[in-house]
């Protein structure tokens, strides 16, 4: 149920893969010119979309995202906006990124361009050409981050990720 | 060929590299599929061409022209933050070697988090940049 003062501006929900990706990154560039006059805000929403739907193309084991509908929207607020990703994966792959999500939530900025610092440093390209750098790039521009799991069966759940990035930063 | 032109397309940006006129430029928005496709020989072509000018020993060259290298990106995804410090790893060999550089960092002046990345590239890899606020492109 959506509180009354927040409004779906923008929602996708279907499949995803890397050419309906960019169809996607087309019409959010679209909206974003059209709906925001700060483009510091927008330029950081659309470092988020990129990074959270290449994040599901990425890391997302192949044999769900065949069957994978994923639900994506920006919801604009007074003085901030939500955007919000779902997508179904593996109960085994929670722990994971879980740990990853740990790491980050409730740093602050400076924690996490330390991180970034030495995760960067770090970083090798995987096969699907990740450098586990994704929701370090998120959490660099925006002012929180929420997630939870929503268990679908025994194997496969849904993860659902909320960021909050302010309008008037 | 000591030149490089690669054209922009809709994920990946434009790069030139032009040894003779000690220039290299990276410019609009990176997000390339293959990211290691795109970005492997830029890096290895730039590492053959400094490797060559300190073997040949012909640094004393840049002491009163540098090696610029530019960077005018409106945007780039994580992956690609990864290969463009890998490139500034080789620039920073290559001064560390002796080589007058130069390294110039443009940002949209609406666009602070640009500039941001720039400073903090500047400071993984130990180089002052030169930094450029200009107007955003309609």
């Amino acid at each position: 149920m959506k509180k009354k003062s927040e409004k779906i501006s923008f929602s996708y929900f279907g499949y995803l893969n890397i050419e309906i990706l960019e169809n996607i990154l087309v019409d959010t560039r679209e909206y974003l010119k059209v709906n925001f006059k700060d483009n510091k805000v927008s330029k950081r929403i659309y470092v988020v979309v990129v990074e959270a739907l290449e994040n599901i193309i990425k890391h997302n084991n192949v044999s769900v995202l065949e069957q994978n509908k994923i639900k994506f929207e920006i919801n604009v607020l007074e003085n901030s906006c939500k955007l919000l990703f779902a997508n179904k994966i593996y109960c085994n792959e929670e722990n994971n990124i879980k740990n990853i999500l740990t790491q980050i939530q409730n740093k602050s900025k400076h924690e996490i361009k330390e991180l970034y610092k030495i995760t960067i440093q770090k970083a090798k390209i995987s096969d699907k050409g990740g450098a586990g750098l994704g929701f370090l790039e998120i959490a660099k521009v925006v002012n929180k981050i929420d997630y939870k799991f929503d268990n679908i069966n025994s194997n496969t759940c849904e993860f659902i990720l909320e960021i909050e990035i302010a309008r008037n930063s | 060929m000591n030149k490089i032109f690669i054209k922009k397309t809709d994920r990946t940006p434009e790069v030139t590299i032009d040894a003779e006129n000690a220039y290299f430029c990276m410019e609009y928005d990176s997000r390339p599929e293959d990211v290691r496709k795109f970005y492997y020989p830029i890096i290895e072509k730039l590492k053959i061409i400094t490797d060559t000018i300190i073997q040949k020993n012909t640094l004393k060259y840049f002491d009163e022209k540098p090696f610029v290298f530019e960077f005018k990106m409106g945007y780039f995804n994580s992956s690609s933050a990864k290969f463009i410090l890998d490139l500034l790893s080789v620039v920073q060999n290559f001064k560390n070697a002796g080589a007058n550089i130069k390294i110039n960092w443009f940002y949209f002046d609406d666009d602070e988090d640009m500039k941001e990345a720039g400073e903090d590239f500047s400071d993984f890899c130990d180089i002052k940049f030169n930094f450029f606020a200009i107007e955003p492109e309609e």
